[in-house]
């Protein structure tokens, strides 16, 4: 898909959204006691927004490529979007089962030869055994680095 | 006396060490292509939670002042900007480093990054008291202009499209509506989620789209080839003395007080800055004719103005809680967590604090100058490190750093939702700047009018009809209007054009 059609597709989920948003914010219970009521603000804005990106649908689909000369997101732009957001969120959930340290290395373990495997230019440091005895040693490093600022210095508890 | 005496004592080991700290993070952040100053002092953000106010602020303007000083080292050494104020920067610095005086670009960077940051703090010291003793006469229906004028010159000017700038600056608005409202109670937008009872986190929302978004976009070119970064001989050619630089002096003066001035303005920021200063030094110069191939000018320049445009954005940040940009909106996120409202009162009841961050402000940039100077070669290793360890070990301290305030998970995935939210707003042309300084003047705005409209029992016509209100109305008007124009004139050039 193009640039401008997925900036189209991007806009049309704002609308909807900030639509359903508007809805619900008809529903906030509260009088306006002599000035504007607790719903009136978020009423108004989610409708303007609805309205503006249902223009900027229009925008994109009337102007084409002049609405939007940046270049689309690719499939594999996609895919490793969904990867990195799977794992990170897999890691913060992790650390409210596992605790902060286990998850954290196999984190800071994982990720790298993740990140690498997914760039052209650095797939082949994976079948390196040195780049696996850094990862080890930057896993270890780190977390104990972000333990030792965040759980001994400012006291975060988990 | 009582007020000198009392900020002195703000001043211990502990924030001198803030400062410090945060100067030298701030550089390391901001020399990593691609991290802008906002995302330094988001990132740093977390940390001044456990610390005193002025440490605390101390280390994000130590982040702020680093972050845009750190950005000449790649626009240098790589002819790619750390930070959108560096992009100047790279037109006579990168051609320089190409002729073997990468030494003297970097050195002359140093020492214009700190007498612009200087002078600007100068600035801000004596124009700000005036400026907030002016906004103490604001009611709230200046306030509520005021906010309303800062919405539309932001969206105005940071964006290409006013209806993508005013799609993000009212997401940022929405969102300071979520959570109990203040007057009646009521709960808005909440959807049962206890979490958001007290509103939407701050942090979540300022890491999540500033921090978040930029690992994202970085995420999606992953597989794409980049071109190699060759920063051997990086420190060839000798460094330059003070009074080399201080030869510019004119140039340096004219700078500062560009970069000043257009850091005071909202929206405007340090990409505009720099250009404009260099725009500036081109004309005026003997030389010109050699801008763009390595004069030692175009580097004063655009870091001294880049520099200055920092002490330029903390005037309307601190007299009238207007956040001018990105880092802006995240320092005073920072001055929220810490529960300070900062604005024209600010210099009425804690004078001792405003005169305390004018000093931290200068001991930032006055350390900035000896840990960059100093540690000028370890910065240039900063390049070196590759991703694929960078990007894990920032989400990590963005996903800490924001469980470490509420220890609340769902601030975590809050702040991943927004950075998704962030991609593709930044993807797709929109701009995040805008989205953060609308969250924090969409309470303004609010507030001010609800009490407003109480004061003057229901009437909106005080807004319309008090000198100074109606003055922003009318300039927010104006801007739009602009800002109509020159797209207008856009299409018609490029419809010419084609």
């Amino acid at each position: 898909m193009k640039g401008h059609l997925q900036e189209a597709v991007f806009s049309l989920l704002l609308a909807l959204v900030a639509a359903f948003l508007c809805v619900s914010a008809m529903d906030i219970p509260g009088g306006a006691h002599g000035s504007i009521a607790p719903a009136t603000f978020p009423s108004v804005i989610t409708f303007i927004i609805a309205l503006l990106a249902i223009l900027n649908v229009i925008a994109c689909i009337l102007k084409g490529k002049k609405a939007n000369n940046l270049p689309a997101i690719s499939r594999q732009g996609f895919l490793n979007l969904a990867l990195f957001i799977v794992l990170s969120t897999a890691y913060v959930w992790v650390i409210s089962m596992a605790g902060f340290l286990v998850s954290t290395f196999l984190y800071l373990l994982l990720m790298p030869p993740f990140i690498c495997l997914i760039s052209t230019d650095r797939k082949g440091h994976v079948a390196k055994p040195a780049f696996w005895a850094r990862v080890t040693v930057f896993a270890l490093l780190g977390t104990g680095i972000i333990y030792g600022v965040f759980v001994e210095l400012l006291k975060v508890r988990f | 006396m009582q007020t000198l005496t009392d900020t002195i004592q703000l001043f211990g080991p502990l924030t001198l060490l803030a400062i410090l700290a945060g100067t030298f993070l701030g550089i390391i952040l901001g020399a990593l292509p691609g991290l802008s100053a906002a995302m330094a002092v988001a990132l740093l953000l977390p940390l001044t939670y456990g610390l005193d106010t002025i440490a605390g602020i101390g280390l994000l303007l130590g982040a702020f002042c680093g972050a845009i000083a750190g950005g000449s080292v790649p626009a240098i050494l790589l002819n790619m900007p750390g930070t959108p104020g560096s992009i100047a920067t790279t037109f006579d610095a990168a051609p320089m480093a190409a002729n073997g005086r990468a030494g003297k670009a970097l050195g002359l960077s140093v020492a214009a990054s700190f007498l612009g940051g200087t002078i600007s703090a100068l600035i801000l010291m004596l124009v700000s008291p005036l400026i907030a003793s002016v906004a103490l006469q604001f009611g709230a229906a200046e306030y509520f202009s005021l906010s309303i004028l800062g919405l539309m010159i932001i969206v105005s000017i940071s964006g290409g499209s006013l209806i993508k700038g005013l799609i993000v600056g009212l997401i940022g608005m929405l969102m300071s509506t979520v959570g109990a409202d203040q007057v009646t109670g009521a709960m808005r937008l909440t959807f049962g989620q206890m979490s958001l009872l007290t509103g939407i986190s701050l942090l979540a929302v300022i890491v999540g789209i500033f921090a978040v978004s930029q690992l994202l976009l970085d995420m999606e070119k992953m597989h794409e080839k980049r071109p190699s970064m060759k920063v051997e001989n990086a420190l060839e050619g000798a460094f330059p003395r003070m009074r080399e630089v201080l030869r510019n002096w004119k140039l340096l003066l004219m700078s500062s007080f560009i970069g000043a001035g257009v850091g005071a303005v909202p929206g405007a920021g340090g990409s505009i800055a720099s250009i404009m200063a260099y725009d500036q030094a081109k004309r005026f110069s003997k030389n010109s004719k050699e801008f763009g191939k390595g004069a030692p000018e175009g580097v004063v320049a655009s870091e001294s103005s880049n520099n200055a445009m920092v002490g330029g954005a903390l005037i309307p940040m601190l007299t009238l809680g207007i956040p001018g940009e990105g880092a802006t909106a995240v320092l005073i996120g920072g001055l929220m967590i810490q529960g300070i409202q900062p604005g024209p009162m600010l210099f009425d009841t804690q004078a001792t604090l405003v005169y305390g961050i004018f000093v931290a402000f200068l001991l930032a940039n006055i350390m900035m100058l000896f840990v960059q100077w100093w540690g000028i070669r370890l910065f240039v290793r900063i390049l070196r490190v590759p991703q694929h360890f960078l990007l894990p070990l920032i989400f990590i301290f963005c996903a800490i750093g924001v469980f470490s305030i509420n220890s609340d998970y769902f601030d975590v995935y809050l702040m991943m939702a927004l950075g998704v939210l962030g991609f593709f707003l930044a993807r797709f042309g929109f701009g995040v700047a805008p989205v953060v300084i609308g969250l924090i003047l969409g309470g303004v705005a609010e507030t001010n009018l609800r009490r407003g409209l109480q004061t003057f029992d229901g009437s909106w016509e005080p807004f319309f009809t008090r000198p100074i209100s109606v003055t922003f109305l009318i300039l927010a008007l104006v801007f739009v209007v602009f800002s109509l124009r020159a797209s207008w004139r856009e299409r018609k050039a490029n419809a010419v054009s084609n």
